[in-house]
């Protein structure tokens, strides 16, 4: 694989309040940490991983599907490890 | 959801002078009080309930802007005001950058629904550039004000 391949990743908002403030901030930590480009994108609307701005706008609510997409170095890695914290529905409390 | 209908346009305060993040939310919480939409007695609690959400995650979320909010029992309807500080506030932000434009939420508990819609409405704003930008050189609180009609009425859209 190289560094310019897109992987993907499909997810699920499990989250009673949806993809608010708080989890779209420690998406965007993670996604300021590598050094892959992600991008989450519901339908036709793509956001950028690292602007919580952007993240905001997806408006997803409990029981969205998401695409997560990675492109660059260690990006199968950052799409586990942002695939992982859906997964464990951020451990963290509501607004 | 327009940014007038919740935000006091009263209490606004186009020129904060604050050093630090808990100075910033008292004295915007203090401008509510100042304006009735607040009980003073509520004050302390109130600014507990802010600093302690920004303990869980910082709402200062990159491009020099700050979204703290929360819920309050004391409240019977969304209540916001606006914030701009020239020299900037360190906020803990998530890009390292101080904060310059700040919007300030409390909402009711049981109106979950309005709470969300009103940070969604405020965030969609944050996304304008231009809308930022002349924020941040707004130099009376009727320009605040008049930045805030436009953006409802989308005349700041690129």
């Amino acid at each position: 694989m190289t560094s310019s391949d897109l992987v993907q990743k499909h997810v699920t908002v499990k989250l009673e309040q949806g993809l608010h403030m708080i989890p779209c901030s420690l998406i965007a930590k993670l996604a300021r940490e590598v050094e892959c480009e992600i991008r989450i994108l519901r339908d036709d609307q793509s956001s950028d991983a690292r602007n919580v701005l952007d993240l905001l706008m997806l408006k997803a609510e409990m029981g969205t599907p998401l695409l997560l997409e990675g492109r660059g170095n260690g990006a199968s890695e950052a799409l586990d490890r942002l695939a992982k914290m859906f997964d464990e529905n951020f451990e963290t409390p509501s607004e | 959801m327009n940014l007038t209908d919740f935000v006091v346009t009263e209490a606004i305060v186009h020129d904060l002078k604050v050093s630090t993040k808990e100075e910033a939310i008292r004295a915007m919480v203090s401008s509510l009080i100042g304006t009735g939409n607040i009980n003073a007695d509520e004050e302390e609690s109130i600014v507990n309930k802010l600093l302690e959400r920004e303990k869980l995650g910082s709402t200062g979320i990159g491009n020099g802007v700050a979204v703290p909010h929360t819920k309050h029992p004391s409240v019977d309807d969304l209540v916001a005001t606006v914030a701009i500080t020239k020299e900037g506030v360190e906020f803990d932000s998530l890009d390292g950058m101080p904060v310059y434009i700040l919007f300030l939420l409390i909402s009711p508990p049981d109106r979950s629904g309005d709470h969300l819609r009103g940070l969604e409405n405020i965030s969609r704003h944050l996304r304008n550039q231009k809308f930022c930008s002349f924020l941040r050189q707004a130099s009376s609180k009727s320009d605040v004000i008049d930045l805030l009609r436009e953006a409802d009425n989308n005349e700041l859209d690129d």
